[in-house]
């Protein structure tokens, strides 16, 4: 999408793709909460250089690079003990209870390493290609592909029989 | 997907739909996050400026050693003459000194102020000796040469206040506004219009009456403003530092980058001035209108302003 360079350019942006950005974040991490602040250190790093952009259309790909590579990059910092919880449960509790079916993806997505889980999204859930997935995580297109067939082999494995029936639907 | 991608299609459904399905629930109520936004961006920008700014103080002044032409000014040290100063650039390289925290840290005031008095020492005239420099911002110098060229009241005692000066940020490539411009106590009797080396342009500027002294204000090339004054309690004309020295030590490359670097780490951006200055902040961006100044007789930025 287009975008001005002044700050109504920007809030345009943010009302516009804000959302997406968030599911998409949410992918990556698991937890609405945590996606959020994906969300806005990307934002904020893309409002301190709002006006220099070269590309103003290249704003929303901007982000979603950001907010990548902080993820992966967040959780190279922290204790792997922090990876395996996909969603806080006060915040599972706050909300209408998910379905079993549900509970059994993100359970599934939580066995991904984070950077297979990266690829996916970028992958497929974003519609990149390998060349822009290995730039934004910045592998080799090979590695990409690798990483893209592991990690569906895994989603397969522990999602067994189910896997047919969710693709069917 | 690509078509060169060896993944097959029906890996890309599995992946897509097991998103979908993930997604497939109430999402929570989107945060208000604008403000938050801009205020976290708006203070990023702020430090990444004074992160450039410290990098760019550093090599420029190192590049352009600021070589201070004063001859060229036309103006002895007894008096305050029209002139630009040419600057002779030179292509040293950066100088260990030059950024001594390192691009990735911000420098704290006090280390600010620490490196300002290590250049000070180091530039200023062997006749003074650096004594003191206290956190509001003064470097104390005892003339140390009773015998010094021009005598003064007390030459063996005198203490003479060096102060750091800034001042709002001008437009890039604007000088300060004139101290002559001013009205009231705050304006100056003479003022100056000098380059430094790497292009920053400023005045330097004498007061008289009960608060004599001398003042170097300068707009870097990217718009801060920086410089010192020299407080004296002898009259501006026979003060310890004199024009030329004042200039000299200003245009010093360690002074010049360290008198930067205070300006751009001062918390919340350029420094207030220190009391004791009791000057007016220079806030426009324009170069100032002629100056009625005794001995002006220029509007040119060359000229007395």
């Amino acid at each position: 999408m287009g975008a001005g360079s002044g700050e109504a350019g920007f809030e345009e942006f943010v009302a516009a793709r804000y959302p997406a950005l968030r599911r998409t974040a949410y992918l990556l991490c698991g937890d609405w909460h945590a996606a959020e602040d994906l969300v806005q250190g990307a934002l904020v790093k893309l409002y301190a250089r709002w006006r220099r952009l070269r590309e103003p259309d290249k704003a929303g790909a901007y982000a979603r690079t950001v907010m990548v590579r902080d993820h992966i990059d967040g959780l190279r910092r922290r204790s792997s003990t922090e990876l395996s919880l996909p969603e806080p449960p006060e915040t599972q509790a706050a909300r209408v209870p998910d379905s079993d079916r549900q509970l059994a993806l993100r359970a599934a997505l939580a066995e991904l390493r984070p950077q297979y889980r990266a690829v996916l999204v970028l992958r497929y859930w974003e519609d990149q290609t390998v060349a822009e997935t290995a730039r934004v995580l910045g592998l080799a297109e090979g590695t990409v592909r690798s990483d893209a067939h592991r990690a569906l082999g895994k989603l397969r494995e522990v999602l067994g029989d189910s896997v047919l029936d969710l693709v069917a639907d | 997907m690509t078509a060169a991608d060896p993944g097959p299609e029906q890996e890309g459904r599995l992946a897509t739909a097991v998103f979908g399905a993930v997604l497939d629930h109430e999402e929570p109520p989107l945060p208000a996050v604008l403000a938050p936004v801009r205020e976290r961006g708006r203070r990023l920008r702020r430090a990444r400026r004074a992160r450039a700014g410290l990098l760019g103080a550093a090599c420029t002044a190192a590049a352009v050693l600021l070589v201070v032409n004063v001859t060229a000014a036309g103006g002895g040290s007894a008096g305050l003459g029209p002139g630009t100063v040419t600057p002779e650039t030179a292509t040293a390289s950066p100088s260990p000194s030059a950024s001594p925290t390192g691009p990735g840290r911000a420098m704290t005031m006090e280390e600010g102020f620490q490196r300002l008095r290590e250049a000070v020492r180091e530039a200023a005239p062997q006749r003074l000796s650096v004594l003191h420099l206290s956190p509001s911002g003064f470097t104390e110098f005892m003339l140390t040469e009773p015998g010094s060229p021009s005598p003064r009241p007390g030459s063996t005692a005198e203490a003479v206040r060096l102060g750091i000066r800034g001042g709002q940020p001008v437009a890039p490539g604007q000088s300060p506004e004139s101290p002559c411009t001013r009205t009231g106590p705050q304006k100056a009797a003479t003022c100056v219009h000098r380059v430094l080396g790497d292009g920053s342009t400023g005045w330097i500027s004498s007061y008289g009456g009960a608060d004599p002294r001398l003042e170097a204000t300068f707009a870097s090339p990217g718009g801060t403003v920086f410089g010192l004054s020299v407080i004296n309690p002898a009259a501006a004309d026979r003060a310890a530092l004199s024009l030329d020295e004042l200039v000299d030590l200003v245009g010093r490359a360690p002074v010049y980058t360290a008198l930067l670097a205070t300006q751009e780490t001062s918390p919340g951006g350029p420094s207030p001035q220190p009391s004791a200055f009791r000057t007016s902040t220079p806030s426009s961006g324009r170069p100032s209108s002629p100056s009625s100044a005794p001995g002006s007789g220029s509007a040119s930025p060359s000229g007395l302003g």
